[in-house]
């Protein structure tokens, strides 16, 4: 069930009213238990087992590890959550690729070539997985008591506001939450149902119907690109990807912010990032934190040399990358990025002491360059192969012989129209969070571009289409 | 990747320092968030209002949205009751099978459209065939150069469709059609993009066209809001076409082989107590000379005709069935009910169809 389909509005205002029942905290939170299973359902009906599996896989695990005073035991317990955590996930979105890189590499040394039937993916499983491993890793480190009821942690695993595609939600966040009911006030139904406009609004309009078909002009073909389409469909793309899927997360917190809950923003601003790390405190920020805590710190960090901190922040980012999808060009985009991350570490230690790299000329600079360095690490990320790839990169620099031009309507001023306004967005909200922008506006005006907002979602001239990430 | 400091994330309380906190699940201070919505509903509630009366105004009236989802939760619908009719084929079938006229002397019968503009009919029939629990009757509208290689697998995509259809997305079509059919700004020609190029183009509201898309997927033709002499010559040129590609006519021993394919299929369908009934509906003008040139019918149908199991229906054979067609290929909408009685009269009288 999508956020835009007409049935979860529906669904979702069933929701709504029934967490507004004189009925105990308990039986609300059965209540949006039973609705986050039937969201999850409607997908694929048998996958709600394999998501009250690895619900219930994490529950009984960590509650042995917290119980457990013997290190080497608790070691085995958390060693099975990991197994079994990312054995599912590699088995379900990684298999496929696994064997036909081997039947690939074997295929060259003559062997016969072999593949799996195809495998369909779990629509949501990348997060939600990790979503149970940093619960069972938390409580392996002491920073988290385990659940004490399994209601709020088959909640807290299955939440539907963003069980599909994040925020990726901490336990230590969320379950504090379930402990006492904190109805929504007026006004946090009415901000989180503008959230929710605003976020399909991103997605309906900005992401689907202004960015997609410039996008899908360029990626969707066989055909030469020239110059002009390389980069005009590639910051198309950076444009639907950040609406898509900001678009999302800001549909999914509004929605929780209706029930009650407090999700955790992830994303701010991110074109309008100076330089690589500022990028990722801005982009997708519960996956990078998720990271961080998880993966590049107990990799050692920055405390181990110049080295090994940047294999650790290669590793990590490569990961990253394959996290996204099971595909070598994410792979590609993730040592993309990961180089960057890299060369910039370098970079500040050696220049953060002269002046002038801290002048506002500067900055702009930084800034210009890290979203062109990011538009280019999108190409392999959109690609359908390596050899779109590197078709699409040698137009960006002028190295195609295509003479027709493959986004000649009117879809290149609208995609470029529409860059035009997000950077712009991007660049004069930079440091501003929603709401203070919001405090800024005065209400009838608020509540004009709302109905705005509104009316273009109702007549935005779009297919139905999902939202990105879901496959990842 | 955030790239903080495992021992310092001072980074990140630099940015923090700058207003980058976790708050966009706050509400704002001071403003009546709720009332915001409110009013921003009532306002919505009044723009499309007027909007409505614009475009009803402008000659629009409600008209769904045909799509692949919209057959797939058709397709869903078949039952497996015997008083079950479906309606394979292509675009005369959606313009000239009238479901109404048929449910007039059949009350009890569901009746699916499931023809697709464009494309021949073969593979929803196959899937039909292999669904064991389809025992109703199937009303095949073909004409002879639907049956080649591509034709079996063109409606493919839908059948796929409705397969991969869950709950949630029948549900989705549900509410989405349930819409379409009572608000006219929902009309297909009245997309935003086509009212914007339109305006921008010609200075006028898009013109809302000749054809109407019911829920349950048939169509109504009306021939007098269009020069349908601009639609026939359109056809004149598509036949020229299609005679230039097709060079010498194909020779009907090859045709037959391949139309045999779909014996299979009658003959599964037949076995569980269903009916196949393959039909040629009406053409007038150009149309005829060109089938008679390329598919003369003695040589092509009639023998076909002769060797399958189906019950077959030619309009040439009955002059009740003999229709015009403004543009050549379609029936215009106030000519429909009195084919569909003819067809089925034609059907009673093959024992295709029970008297009502």
């Amino acid at each position: 069930m999508t956020f835009v389909s007409l049935t979860f509005a529906v669904f979702f205002t069933g929701v709504l009213l029934a967490s507004r029942l004189p009925l105990s905290w308990r039986s609300k939170k059965l209540i949006l238990l039973a609705a986050s299973y039937i969201f999850y359902a409607a997908w694929n009906p048998p996958f709600v087992l394999l998501l009250l599996g690895s619900t219930a896989v994490d529950w009984v695990l960590a509650r042995k590890i917290h119980a457990s005073s013997a290190p080497s035991e608790r070691k085995w317990l958390l060693g099975a959550s990991l197994l079994v955590n990312l054995g599912v996930l590699a088995g379900f979105k990684y298999a496929g690729l696994f064997v036909s890189t081997t039947s690939f590499l074997l295929g060259k040394t003559g062997a016969e070539a072999f593949s799996l039937p195809s495998i369909i993916l779990p629509v949501g499983i990348s997060f939600y997985t990790f979503q149970t491993l940093s619960y069972s890793i938390d409580v392996y480190r002491g920073r988290l008591r385990p659940a004490d009821d399994v209601v709020d942690y088959a909640l807290y695993v299955a939440f539907f506001p963003q069980l599909v595609a994040g925020p990726i939600v901490r336990a230590e966040t969320f379950l504090p939450q379930c402990k006492v009911e904190t109805k929504a006030t007026g006004d946090e139904v009415g901000w989180g149902l503008s959230l929710f406009v605003f976020g399909l609004f991103l997605k309906t309009v900005f992401a689907d119907a202004l960015f997609a078909p410039a996008s899908d002009a360029l990626f969707t073909t066989t055909a030469s690109p020239t110059l002009a389409d390389a980069w005009v469909g590639t910051l198309a793309f950076s444009g639907q990807i950040l609406c898509d899927f900001s678009g999302y997360s800001l549909c999914a917190i509004g929605l929780a912010a209706t029930l009650g809950f407090s999700l955790p923003d992830n994303f701010f601003r991110p074109y309008a990032a100076i330089g690589f790390s500022d990028f990722w405190r801005r982009w997708h920020i519960s996956l990078s934190t998720w990271l961080r805590d998880y993966l590049y710190i107990p990799l050692g960090g920055n405390r181990h040399g110049v080295v090994r901190t940047a294999a650790a922040l290669s590793l990590t980012m490569w990961l990253g990358g394959l996290w996204h999808g099971a595909a070598w060009t994410f792979l590609a985009w993730g040592v993309l990025h990961g180089a960057y991350l890299v060369v910039e570490r370098l970079c500040r230690a050696k220049f953060s002491a002269v002046t002038w790299t801290h002048s506002t000329a500067f900055r702009l600079f930084a800034m210009g360059l890290t979203l062109i360095l990011v538009v280019i690490a999108w190409v392999p990320f959109r690609a359908p192969t390596f050899g779109r790839m590197f078709e699409v990169w040698a137009a960006m620099v002028g190295q195609s012989q295509a003479t027709t031009s493959l986004i000649v309507d009117v879809r290149l001023w609208i995609a470029l129209g529409a860059l035009v306004v997000l950077l712009s967005a991007q660049f004069f909200t930079r440091n501003l969070p929603l709401r203070i922008l919001a405090m800024k506006v005065p209400p009838a005006a608020r509540a004009v571009l709302l109905a705005l907002f509104l009316l273009a979602i109702f007549l935005a001239p779009v297919d139905d289409r999902a939202f990105l990430y879901f496959q990842f | 990747m955030t790239v903080h400091s495992s021992t310092s994330n001072s980074d990140l309380r630099g940015v923090l320092a700058k207003g980058l906190e976790q708050t966009a699940c706050r509400p704002p201070d001071g403003g009546n968030a709720l009332g915001i919505v409110i009013a921003a509903a009532v306002l919505v509630v009044l723009a499309l209002g007027v909007w409505e009366g614009v475009v009803r105004e402008h000659g629009f009236t409600p008209s769904v949205v045909d799509d692949k989802d919209l057959w797939a939760k058709r397709r869903l619908e078949v039952s497996s009751e015997k008083e079950t009719l479906v309606l394979l084929g292509k675009s005369r079938m959606l313009m000239g099978f009238s479901p109404a006229a048929f449910s007039r002397r059949y009350p009890k019968w569901s009746v699916h459209h499931l023809a697709v503009q464009g494309m021949g009919a073969w593979a929803t029939l196959k899937d039909l065939a292999d669904d064991e629990s389809f025992r109703g009757v199937v009303v095949v509208e073909m004409t002879p150069p639907d049956v080649t290689p591509q034709a079996y697998e063109s409606q493919k995509p839908w059948v796929d469709r409705a397969k991969a259809m869950t709950w949630d997305e029948r549900g989705h079509v549900a509410l989405r059609t349930a819409l379409q059919e009572r608000i006219a700004f929902l009309h297909p020609r009245a997309r935003l993009d086509q009212v914007f190029e339109s305006l921008w183009n010609k200075g006028t509201l898009p013109d809302p066209g000749f054809i109407t898309n019911f829920a349950d997927r048939h169509q109504e033709v009306d021939f007098q809001k269009v020069d349908a002499t601009i639609l026939a010559r359109q056809f004149e040129a598509l036949r020229v076409e299609q005679a230039r590609r097709a060079g010498r006519p194909v020779s009907p021993d090859f045709w037959l082989r391949f139309a045999m394919q779909i014996e299979p299929m009658v003959e599964k369908i037949e076995r569980r107590g269903g009916k196949v009934v393959l039909t040629v509906f009406p053409v007038s003008g150009g149309s005829i000379p060109f089938a008679d040139r390329f598919y003369p019918k003695t040589l092509f149908w009639d023998r076909f005709a002769s060797l399958t199991k189906a019950t077959t229906v030619h309009w040439r054979d009955n002059e009740t069935l003999a229709f015009e067609c403004p543009d050549t290929n379609h029936l215009d909408k106030r000519d429909t009910e009195a084919f569909t009685d003819a067809l089925i009269n034609e059907m009673i009288l093959k024992r295709a169809l029970p008297p009502p």
